[in-house]
């Protein structure tokens, strides 16, 4: 299963994940991808087929509260906007992410 | 009085309630601890330079080191990484809330492997701490900061969170006592989340009873985290008196690799169980090498959809921020729930 992960493989998970990565990392990641699911294959030994699966463990369902504004934890735009890097006019400034052409 | 910075929970209340000693006193003397260890041991990212007072309640002022994992008011919330460095919560979880509202002071942040990846505290961007028990020794993880600063006595009782025993073995390793509490027994709003079907947050002190008495404070339903469980927590000071000669007492595992060293001191507390009436029962359960891979999957899972909201926009640094450890989960997370997408689509 070793070659399965090549980097290419890895270039397209980095760029799906918005992780920058060196060649170096790439490479670095590509083998550390084949050592962990090298480890996690032994899954592949155990019958699942009577077995219930799990979703949760607590057995809570459906979760719901009242469509109101919560004033104990709205944040004032002042208080949301303090911990940007960069702001314009009361907002929060993105990256670009429609182009002209 | 010395070494008021070694006082339990339960003996600092005592002294406090009292007036025999004032709670200043103690959280100087912690905060003067801190000070003549932290340089070699490197438990306190921020910490207080003097002491602060809390409100009326049962923990009476006194400090508590809190993870750095756990958003606060008062001090910068970094989880040991670059990427939120210097990152100033605009709100606090609702356990420092509930902390607070019992009395307590925040005395300061402790380290962890970054965003909790860890079991050790090597993978802090903030360099790893050592074990007050030894220093040639690690004290664990993730909580590894807060389970050495009970262990050094630079504070009086502390806060941890735990996916997979990042509670309880720092503490074993540091020697002090750790409980994760059940899943939804406390509220995850306002820690960083790290695997959010498991993220159980819990305390770190240095006797089960002050461990009882924090957790009594940060039980409870929080309708600000879905998955806490609504159910009104019992009384877990209280719950110490019970009887244990009606427990069933259940010993896994029996020869499994690697548990030569620690069979003998399981022997030995079922043989404190059953002397004190309780049944044990050995049984067997499945190879837990089968447990650690599933855990991979959902934790890298989970991690990857968790760590997804770190863009640099409203707070903290871009992702190329992230530590080695963190690309590494984040990615093969992102490449299992990519497959599981696949599988489904089909």
């Amino acid at each position: 299963m070793s070659s399965l992960i090549s980097k290419k493989l890895v270039d397209e998970i980095a760029h799906l994940a918005n992780i920058p990565l060196s060649e170096a990392e790439l490479q670095n990641i590509a083998q550390d991808f084949e050592e962990t699911l090298g480890v996690i294959n032994n899954l592949s030994e155990i019958d699942t087929k009577n077995i219930e699966p799990a979703h949760h463990t607590t057995g809570l369902e459906n979760i719901l509260r009242e469509d109101i504004v919560e004033n104990d934890r709205m944040l004032s735009q002042k208080d949301s906007l303090s911990q940007a890097k960069k702001t314009h006019d009361g907002y929060f400034v993105v990256p670009r992410i429609l182009h002209n052409d | 009085m010395t070494d008021l910075n070694k006082l339990t929970l339960k003996k600092a209340q005592k002294l406090v309630s009292e007036k025999q000693v004032k709670a200043s006193e103690i959280q100087q003397a912690c905060i003067n601890q801190i000070k003549a260890v932290n340089g070699d041991l490197n438990m306190f990212l921020s910490h207080l330079e003097d002491p602060a007072s809390g409100q009326e309640g049962a923990l009476a002022s006194l400090p508590i080191a809190v993870k750095d994992n756990v958003c606060t008011l008062d001090f910068p919330t970094t989880a040991s990484s670059k990427l939120l460095e210097g990152y100033r919560p605009p709100y606090e979880a609702t356990i420092m809330k509930k902390v607070k509202n019992a009395g307590g002071v925040v005395l300061g942040k402790t380290n962890l492997d970054a965003w909790a990846h860890g079991s050790s505290t090597e993978t802090s961007a903030f360099g790893r701490t050592l074990n007050p028990r030894n220093s040639d020794f690690l004290p664990g993880g993730s909580s590894g900061g807060s389970a050495a600063a009970v262990a050094s006595d630079t504070c009086v009782v502390a806060i941890g969170t735990e996916t997979a025993g990042s509670i309880r073995q720092p503490s074993a390793w540091c020697g002090v006592v750790g409980l994760k509490p059940t899943y939804g027994r406390v509220s995850r709003y306002g820690i960083a989340a790290m695997a959010s079907s498991t993220d159980s947050p819990g305390p770190i002190a240095k006797t089960v009873e002050d461990a009882a008495m924090l957790l009594d404070v940060m039980a409870g339903h929080d309708p600000f985290d879905a998955t806490s469980n609504p159910d009104k927590p019992p009384s877990f000071v209280k719950s110490i008196d019970k009887k244990v000669s009606d427990l069933r007492v259940g010993v896994l595992y029996q020869d499994l690799e690697g548990l030569e060293l620690v069979r003998p001191h399981i022997d030995k507390a079922a043989g404190i169980f059953e002397s004190l009436g309780a049944n044990v029962e050995y049984a067997e359960a499945m190879d837990p090498h089968y447990a650690i891979s599933v855990y991979t999957i959902v934790q890298r899972a989970e991690v990857s959809s968790n760590l997804a909201r770190y863009t640099g926009i409203r707070y903290g640094n871009d992702r190329s921020f992230f530590g080695d450890e963190a690309k590494r989960r984040i990615m093969l997370g992102t490449h299992a729930l990519r497959k599981a997408m696949l599988i489904n689509t089909i």
